[in-house]
């Protein structure tokens, strides 16, 4: 089931939260809605859900406009960030809710709900209560009752962020697993770029209301659509100065960077990945001279911070995998990167 | 957890509050009891099961079974509607639904008595159409449901706001009606709470006095509930059948009271 928005606006109060968003989600895709908190990625879940009604705008599922539709009548399934389980009902007739609402057969119910368990691998957990349950375990229960009246689309919001770091990896795997087993329309919400980009067939990064850029992971990391992109998803330093020509200088003068053809004189970031940039020895004759502050290392990573050009600009470079001597905080040595990219400078 | 404070004032401040307790709570309650036993057991059963004072009983209960259930379902109403949705006039609701608690159970009795007296608002087209409200059980039923009305709503918001309504969301997204909601989610998440305010408004409404004694016109074995009742006796130096009657109220108030302790443990353990 294809799920599509067009032209959705949605004010809170003075707030004006989704500012003219289309995004068409195909049939058994898997998306996700990346950006800032209160970017409104959230508020789009929900209004694809029906839990806030748009402003302007319309909701298609499939070949339905479904923009007027209350929420019970629209069969999606939603997780919760909280989960959301009923205190009071054990995991069983957790799962087994929106067929008793249904009024579906008891051993229909039965049936149904084992499959589910299986699927979720909770098998033999059905009589316990919530509160006797992981966090892990929870959100798994949350997802078989979204699943059990076979929604057109599986929505989630944030549904990995109230669990530990470990429970997270295993989880966004075994999600993964899941929905190549189900192939159900899927989108999730997410502020953690790295659970964007492992999960999801396509990532739509939010900014203020709007929709900034739509792609698969490998699209938003190898051809940003903005300086804003590059920022959100990391690793990445931006120097501030101005093209002249065909050369960009940073703000003090002391740094100097050629600029490929079409780069519109002007204030000009510089934007730096931090593998982007070779470390060279202090003999070297090209790069900017730098002197070494801090050197970590975490796992097979190591990230050298610099100090660079005449206003001791700090720069981070991140190495991997070699294992040449390592600089001491202090030395001198030679910085230079292999790949810039030139963003005019917000006016 | 031992405290800072002196071992002194610990033993002064505990000694004074029992002090306190016992002057004031324990031994009018005991006295009540043994002026009800003063003239021995047949004596005791005589002045309860006198005529007057059954049918006392009778209307008290009576008053009770209509108000009760109004308050429940009205309470559950408001509470789940304040805790649940932001609307213009919330907050002037939340302040009315104090006012009953807050203002005398004698000017309560006189709001009525304003609008359904003859002389009242709507006494003249009562009257017209026969209906008779002041000094009859309509008026008693009025008066208690008004004075109890805050109860079960105020024993219920905070619960429901402690709640949350997330599980309430998600049971609309998988599809549950209205009613399916109230029953399924809502009411099974509420139940020691709603029975710990059911038995609050059920002991006040029992209790009831000044409302009630200027609504009901004091009509002996027709608007005399228990409390007017007793008020009646003892005006009437039938002191022991007045402190007859008057320990079995106590007797309501301390089961009311041990009823609270153990649902109230129960709402604790939800939690």
């Amino acid at each position: 089931m294809s799920i599509e928005v067009k032209n959705i606006d949605k004010h809170f109060g003075a707030f004006h939260v989704l500012r003219n968003v289309s995004l068409r989600v195909e049939a058994g895709e898997l998306v996700a809605l990346l950006g800032p908190s209160g970017s409104g990625k959230t508020t789009l879940l929900r209004v694809i859900a029906g839990l806030e009604r748009q402003d302007r705008g319309q909701v298609w599922h499939h070949d339905d406009d479904v923009s007027g539709q209350p929420v019970r009548d629209r069969n999606v399934g939603f997780v919760f960030q909280h989960f959301a389980l009923f205190g009071h009902l054990d995991v069983f007739e957790n799962i087994a809710f929106a067929l008793r609402v249904r009024k579906r057969p008891d051993a229909e119910v039965r049936a149904r709900v084992e499959e589910l368990l299986h699927l979720v691998q909770l098998g033999g957990y059905e009589h316990r209560m919530p509160a006797q349950l992981s966090g892990g375990q929870r959100q798994r229960v949350a997802l078989a009752r979204a699943l059990a009246a076979r929604p057109k689309v599986l929505l989630l919001d944030e549904p990995f962020s109230a669990l530990d770091a470990q429970v997270r990896k295993d989880l966004r795997a075994w999600l993964r697993k899941l929905h190549e087993e189900v192939r159900t329309t899927c989108l999730f919400v997410t502020h953690d770029q790295e659970e964007a980009f492992e999960l999801a067939d396509r990532v739509v990064l939010f900014r203020d209301g709007g929709i900034e850029q739509v792609g698969t992971p490998a699209q938003l990391y190898g051809e940003p659509a903005s300086a804003f992109v590059m920022q959100f998803l990391g690793h990445v330093q931006m120097l501030a100065g101005a093209v002249q020509g065909d050369e960009w200088r940073s703000q003090d003068g002391s740094l100097h960077l050629r600029v490929p053809a079409g780069v519109v004189p002007g204030p000009t970031q510089a934007a730096l990945r931090h593998h982007d940039l070779d470390l060279l020895p202090p003999t070297a004759t090209e790069g900017w001279p730098a002197q070494v502050e801090r050197l970590t290392t975490s796992g097979p990573r190591r990230t050298v911070t610099l100090r660079v050009g005449a206003s001791a600009l700090p720069l981070r470079v991140e190495l991997f995998g070699e294992h040449g001597p390592a600089p001491q905080a202090g030395d001198p040595v030679r910085v230079w990167p292999r790949q810039v990219r030139f963003w005019a400078a917000a006016q | 957890m031992p405290t800072p404070e002196p071992k002194l004032l610990r033993w002064t401040l505990i000694g004074l509050a029992l002090l306190g307790l016992a002057a004031l709570v324990v031994l009018p309650l005991l006295l009540v009891l043994i002026e009800a036993f003063s003239e021995g057991w047949p004596a005791w059963r005589e002045a309860v099961t006198d005529e007057e004072t059954l049918s006392a009983i009778r209307l008290s209960l009576a008053v009770a079974a209509v108000a009760v259930p109004l308050n429940t379902v009205a309470g559950l109403a408001a509470a789940w509607a304040l805790a649940r949705f932001r609307f213009r006039g919330r907050g002037l609701l939340l302040t009315l639904l104090d006012l009953p608690l807050s203002i005398s159970p004698v000017v309560s009795g006189l709001l009525f008595v304003l609008l359904f007296g003859a002389q009242g608002w709507l006494g003249p087209w009562l009257q017209e159409r026969d209906i008779q409200v002041l000094f009859a059980f309509p008026g008693l039923v009025l008066a208690t449901t008004f004075v109890t009305l805050p109860l079960v709503a105020r024993e219920l918001l905070p619960l429901l706001e402690a709640l949350g309504p997330e599980e309430e969301i998600a049971a609309i997204t998988l599809g549950a009606s209205p009613w399916q909601l109230l029953w399924q989610v809502v009411l099974p998440r509420l139940r020691w709470g709603l029975v710990y305010g059911v038995i609050l408004c059920t002991a006040r409404a029992l209790g009831e006095f000044g409302a009630v004694s200027v609504v009901s016109g004091h009509i002996r074995g027709e608007t005399c509930t228990l409390p007017l009742h007793i008020e009646v006796l003892h005006s009437e130096y039938h002191f022991q059948a007045a402190f007859a009657a008057a320990s079995l109220l106590s007797l309501v108030g301390l089961l009311g009271l041990l009823a609270r302790r153990v649902v109230g443990a129960r709402i604790g353990k939800a939690h």
